[in-house]
């Protein structure tokens, strides 16, 4: 179906709902309920609750990993909700970057070469593309304190490495939205502050957007925003609305 | 190289495999070879030689599925981050050709050197090598179009399984067990 641009924010959703039905026991499960919020671009929207309230399924819809039962979700003008899988897909690949909960890296594949996966999955690079994708993950990996595991497999990198290198990847393309789930879940004080501070430069120099779910405090006080989920639900406060922490900032 | 491109990334995963694939290989290996040295020295031989492919057929299609299995956080994950769906049925049809012409390469060989080994002890220097199906008649070349044609056919299934699969239900499963 030919999509439709709107000019609008980065990132809308209106009147969104998720239910997920049970096979078994022929039950619907609202997973999200009436969902409204806008991200402009350069923001960054941390989304918190309590675990199991809906925040990985945001996340999903917004990373267009499945799709809406209901509402609208438009996305850089573009209504999402509309498109068909392969045009969901394009649009996933141009313009979102993923960091999933589980950070599943290519056990066979380097860090750089994880890295560089979006990338080497999406197109036949030209040798000069290929050496400044090369020497962009390297600095990625190196802004996030991995310069000595370049070369190194997923398997001789500790859980805290492996969710950096996962973040880097989805740096990689510059994305114009990343749509991370709990990315520094693994992460202690100086990898989680590396990691906020190439989050900040993404956000300063390319206009990065970011839509996040944490629990960690100090990634909340970063954020432009909150946005706070209980049971599929925003609430119990308005945080749809510009709540700016500038005085905690680091 | 691009480290990404199926063909590559399919053997890599097949040489990083662990147990799964390695006993697929054998299994192929042995099966392929001892096909190629029964050719046509027993009577039916083309009974055995069917009964042989379909061993080879099970042997794929079990062992693409349980790896599919093992590893759908990782299929999922390339699949969101832009491996088309057609690419991964080629990815997990390209491991499967490794895994069973790996297999067939072994046998060959296994099958040759045990010819010759019975040729020196049999005193029948003379006697060729029996590769598959050329005591029948049918070239190598066919018969090793049967293998790859069973081995496409068989890793199928598993394979377009796993590309519809759901991503956000496998990306949400707990950390699986990365074998293969």
């Amino acid at each position: 179906m030919k999509a439709i641009r709107q000019e609008v924010a980065l990132l809308m959703l209106s009147g969104v709902h998720k239910h997920y039905r049970h096979e078994r026991c022929d039950t619907h499960v609202h997973a999200l309920c009436d969902i409204h919020l806008q991200v402009e671009a350069g923001e960054m929207l941390a989304v918190c609750g309590p675990s199991g309230h809906g925040k990985t399924t945001l996340l999903n819809l917004v990373g267009l990993l499945e799709p809406a039962s209901e509402g609208n979700i438009v996305l850089d003008g573009i209504d999402v909700t509309r498109l068909g899988e392969r045009e969901r897909i394009a649009l996933r690949e141009r313009l979102i970057g993923p960091v999933f909960q589980s950070f599943t890296l290519i056990p066979v594949m380097t860090a750089q070469e994880n890295v560089m996966l979006p990338l080497l999955l999406r197109r036949r690079l030209p040798r000069r593309d290929w050496l400044d994708a090369r020497a962009y993950a390297a600095e990625l990996l190196a802004r996030l304190g991995l310069a000595a595991h370049v070369h190194h497999y997923p398997a001789r990198l500790d859980a805290g490495q492996c969710q950096r290198v996962a973040i880097a990847r989805a740096l990689m393309t510059r994305p114009r939205l990343v749509v991370a789930d709990e990315p520094t879940s693994r992460l202690d004080g100086s990898a989680l502050r590396m990691v906020l501070d190439l989050f900040g430069a993404c956000q300063r120099e390319q206009g990065t957007s970011f839509v996040i779910s944490t629990r960690d405090q100090r990634q909340l006080h970063r954020a432009s925003r909150t946005l706070q989920l209980n049971e599929g639900r925003i609430g119990p406060r308005p945080a749809d609305l510009p709540r700016r922490l500038p005085e905690l900032r680091a | 190289m691009n480290p990404a491109a199926p063909a590559c990334l399919a053997l890599r995963m097949v040489l990083a495999g662990r147990a799964r694939a390695r006993i697929a290989v054998l299994a192929v290996g042995c099966d392929v070879g001892a096909l190629a040295f029964g050719a046509g020295r027993c009577p039916g031989w083309h009974m055995v030689a069917l009964m042989g492919l379909a061993l080879v057929a099970c042997v794929v299609a079990a062992t693409v599925s349980l790896r599919v299995q093992a590893r759908r956080r990782e299929l999922a994950t390339l699949r969101a981050l832009g491996m088309s769906k057609c690419a991964l049925v080629l990815l997990l049809e390209l491991e499967a050709l490794w895994i069973s012409g790996i297999g067939t390469l072994l046998g060959l060989l296994g099958s040759g050197a045990v010819e010759r080994i019975a040729a020196g002890w049999q005193a029948r220097p003379g006697d060729p090598a029996a590769f598959i199906g050329t005591a029948s008649g049918m070239p190598l070349l066919a018969s090793l179009c049967s293998i790859a044609g069973v081995t496409v056919l068989a890793a199928l299934g598993p394979a377009v399984h796993a590309a519809r699969q759901d991503l956000a239900l496998a990306l949400a499963l707990l950390p699986a067990h990365q074998d293969g």
